[in-house]
């Protein structure tokens, strides 16, 4: 599991639930409503999937608002 | 395969599924499901039809927030005592009281479905969405939609929908923390 550093947390719109915007690699934003398990320090939590030079393959814990699991996301904005 | 409600509870014993609260009574089992029951928590979408004016939502349009969507134009509220009326034709999200996870080295996942007696008076659960993929926590969220013409009663902790497990084949990718990416399968 990793952090995804450039995730911000916003409430839910439940109380075991947080919202969590994610900057991809790209810069664009995806969106995913998670539960407050798979948030820590205020940072998402996700799955790393693999590596390329500059960049971590992560799937998030659900669907984004946008349809996407995987994102890619600059290695920089992770911490193991 | 489907896990029977021997399997399922020897499942949550070895804690492959952990749910909490966990089930308090043993008639929530069936023969291969578990059920579920409906939180006090709703979110109910306002009208949003004005004659003359057209409102279309497009998920794929950069920049769009379901989050934002869902605070604009659906209210939440909390179901009481008496209970909350579905009318028909009505669409209303909803949530489970208990929460899953299937960590995702459990090799489980699971599909939501709804429960007959419901069905029979018209009332969906889901909107096509029904799977609880392997590493999901949290409540399940729920899609109410009344199909038919009567007017249903919704009650906080009612038996509102089943989970069916099922073994996967396999652990997914990120149960092993990206170790085998690039790899072909075998």
């Amino acid at each position: 599991m990793i952090l995804v550093l450039s995730s911000n947390v916003s409430e839910g719109l439940v109380p075991a639930e947080r919202i969590a915007r994610v900057q991809d690699a790209d810069g664009r934003f995806e969106e995913v409503s998670v539960s407050i398990k798979d948030i820590k320090d205020d940072k998402l939590i996700a799955s790393e999937i693999g590596r390329v030079p500059g960049k971590v393959l992560v799937e998030l814990p659900r669907e984004s608002a946008s349809g996407r699991w995987r994102v890619w996301v600059k290695d920089t904005e992770v911490a193991v | 395969m489907v896990l029977t409600d021997r399997e399922i509870q020897v499942a949550i014993q070895n804690q492959q599924i952990l749910i909490d609260p966990p089930p308090s009574d043993i008639a929530a089992y069936s023969s291969t499901s578990l059920d579920l029951t409906l939180s006090k928590f709703l979110r109910v979408w306002k009208p949003t039809t004005v004659a003359g004016v057209d409102q279309i939502v497009c998920p794929a349009t950069p920049g769009y927030s379901y989050n934002d969507f869902v605070k604009a134009y659906a209210e939440p509220r909390e179901i009481g005592a008496e209970g909350y009326v579905l009318e028909p034709k009505s669409f209303v999200l909803g949530w489970t009281v208990e929460t899953i996870e299937l960590p995702p080295t459990s090799r489980l996942a699971a599909r939501v479905e709804g429960k007959s007696s419901l069905a029979r008076l018209g009332i969906g659960i889901h909107v096509t969405a029904p799977t609880i993929h392997a590493g999901f926590k949290g409540p399940i969220q729920l899609e109410f939609c009344n199909h038919g013409l009567l007017r249903v009663k919704l009650l906080t902790g009612m038996p509102i929908c089943q989970l069916i497990f099922e073994q996967t084949l396999g652990t997914p990718e990120k149960g092993y923390k990206g170790q085998f990416f690039g790899q072909e399968a075998h």
